[in-house]
């Protein structure tokens, strides 16, 4: 995952696919995420390099909408590919997340 | 795709008579418009067929009424208006569906992808700015573990129907990690699964026990903490087929029920305020922010506490609909007929040997009776279970009527009367052929295009009738345009019923 920061947002580029096995470098890497988040007001993951996600990859998804939220600060899904978008959906959780479409 | 010919040919046989019935729907453009039970007629139809197709894995099927379905979903909602152009399209669609289930077996190697672009043409450039109507009915239906499912407006209606037809509401409970992960097919793919199987009508999703990435590195680690998903999907298929199908265990797929009085339509603005679609009338199944974490474990935990395992279904529950037919093979009951007429010979004999015997033996007058009133009586219902109405001839005709009107830039109007008059299934068949003859022949050349009738003073359009009536014992069949009538006489022979020496006036 790659973090930069950008105007008010802290944006995180996810390069691998957001699935069990990548689960625990995930979390630990938003972490680091979530800290910097304090000195901005919007977290952005993107997911346009992301491959694919599971179920546990929605999960992470929505522990870190909480976290942020519990902050204070808004959540934004940028890079969603159609499928992604369809589960989302699906979910609901696209009443939850800003969700921008590749 | 199952390759079980038996069970194939049943889907064949059912998705044809779904076919016609979807094109002598959108023969009647007026009523389409008019009648909410007609589009909700056709709507059924083609789920069904997606329905069926999805269980055998007929991708391809599944796909186009899919792309059908959208289309008759929209006309339900009022968000479609039925014209002319529309009505070509669809009729298209329904064409190339019945060329993939003539030859279903090699339905996937075809190409629908036209089809299916210009069904989603329909709905891209088809929408007026008309918009839907406002449905006030309402429906609740109930889990076995006495969850409540409120639904309203074009869902409710959906629902209802459905139920009235015999297709079944489930519930699909599923948990994130402990379930979908082990799903080895992805999430993405379960749920177009289910789409293709049946409709999925509402789903919600409970992660009230995930509050932390921590919450996520316990639910992956020790599956204590999970996030629920419910997803309320209406099929055709079992519960057994449908959790099959989609490769759940049967425990995941539970039955929804209509609640005893749960049509009511009071009371239900208050309640469909925050979703116009549906309300969980139980907050443990809704997302919300403000729902406390421990109702999702509640949720789970409710199911032996309240529910019992084989809850006994309500006395008029929709679901347990039965169907009062059911299908035989021709073979069968051309078998039945054969020795229903053997036993009729036997009796005959046994009637004549023993006749003499009446008066002798006791008791014996009364049994010879009885044998030859159940003979008689075997044989006349064996008869009639191969009379089928001659409407399964008649409905062919609209079709046709209506491309020859348009080839040739002709106005026909084509009437129909006693599509219930019953004949034999041969003589059905023997009939097919001339009677398309001279349905084609009278429009073809019988009536002139509509600019030349107009300049011949009669009106634009030309007139052609069909008709059948039961009269003196006999199934009379009649093309009034012909001016002659044709009977089919108990001698088995077709004759004209009267010899009109009458000029032959096609556009009369």
């Amino acid at each position: 995952m790659n973090i930069s920061y950008r105007d008010n947002a802290v944006v995180c580029t996810i390069t691998t696919n957001v699935i069990a096995t990548n689960i625990k470098q995930l979390v630990e890497e938003m972490k680091t995420a979530l800290d910097a988040l304090k000195d901005y007001s919007e977290l952005v993951i993107d997911l346009a390099q992301a491959g694919s996600i599971d179920s546990l990859g929605v999960t992470f998804l929505i522990g870190t909408y909480k976290e942020a939220i519990a902050q204070g600060k808004k959540v934004k899904l940028t890079g969603v590919s159609s499928a992604m978008f369809q589960l989302f959906k699906m979910m609901k959780l696209d009443e939850i997340f800003e969700i921008i479409t590749a | 795709m199952i390759q079980n010919q038996e069970f194939i040919q049943e889907f064949v046989d059912e998705a044809k008579s779904h076919i016609e019935k979807v094109e002598a729907a959108l023969l009647q453009q007026d009523a389409l418009n008019r009648d909410p039970e007609l589009i909700n007629d056709v709507f059924r139809a083609v789920h069904s067929i997606k329905g069926t197709a999805g269980f055998f894995g007929l991708k391809k099927i599944v796909s186009l009424a899919h792309a059908m379905e959208n289309v008759f979903g929209e006309m339900r909602g009022g968000r479609l208006t039925v014209t002319d152009s529309m009505v070509e399209v669809l009729l298209g669609a329904n064409d190339c569906i019945r060329e993939l289930v003539e030859d279903v077996f090699a339905s996937e190697d075809k190409d629908v992808s036209h089809w299916e672009s210009e069904l989603n043409r329909l709905l891209e450039t088809g929408a007026d700015e008309k918009p839907g109507e406002v449905l006030n009915e309402r429906m609740v239906l109930i889990s076995d573990h006495q969850q409540r499912f409120s639904f309203e407006g074009t869902i409710c209606q959906l629902l209802k129907e459905g139920l009235k037809h015999g297709h079944s509401v489930y519930e699909v409970k599923l948990r994130f990690v402990r379930d979908l992960l082990n799903y080895t097919e992805g999430p993405v793919k379960l749920f177009n699964k289910m789409d293709a199987l049946g409709m999925v009508v509402e789903s919600f999703t409970d992660h009230t026990a995930i509050n932390s990435l921590d919450d996520v590195l316990e639910a992956a680690e020790q599956g204590t903490k999970d996030v629920h998903l419910g997803i309320v999907v209406t099929t055709v298929l079992e519960r057994e087929l449908f959790a099959g199908a989609l490769g759940l265990p049967l425990e995941k797929v539970s039955v929804l029920r209509v609640e005893a009085g749960g049509e009511a339509d009071s009371g239900a603005k208050e309640e469909s305020k925050e979703d116009p679609k549906a309300t969980v009338e139980e907050q443990t199944a809704r997302p919300k922010e403000t729902v406390p974490a421990t109702s999702g474990a509640a949720r789970s935990s409710e199911k032996p506490a309240t529910g019992p395992a084989t809850p006994k279904p309500e006395s008029g529950t929709p679901h347990l609909k039965l169907d009062d037919s059911i299908r035989v093979h021709v073979s069968i009951l051309n078998d039945l007929l054969d020795m229903a007429g053997e036993m009729v010979l036997a009796r005959n004999q046994l009637l004549r040997t023993l006749d003499a015997y009446r008066k002798t033996i006791p008791g014996l007058a009364p049994i010879l009776q009885n044998i030859d009133r159940l003979t008689t009586g075997v044989q006349e219902k064996i008869m009639q279970t191969r009379m089928q109405p001659v409407g399964n001839v008649f409905n062919k005709f609209p079709r046709i009527i209506r491309d020859i009107s348009k080839s040739l830039g002709k106005e026909i109007e084509l009437s129909i009367e006693g599509e219930d008059v019953e004949l034999d299934k041969s003589i059905i068949e023997a009939l097919t052929d001339p009677l398309t003859h001279l349905v084609r022949n009278a429009a073809d050349h019988g009536i002139e295009t509509a600019e030349d009738r107009q300049r011949a003073g009669k009106p634009r359009n030309g007139k052609i009738g069909l008709r059948a009536f039961h009269e003196g014992g006999m199934s009379i069949l009649t093309l009034p345009t012909t001016a002659e009538a044709w009977t089919w006489r108990r001698s088995k022979r077709w004759l004209p019923a009267k010899r009109s020496s009458a000029p032959m006036n096609w556009s009369a």
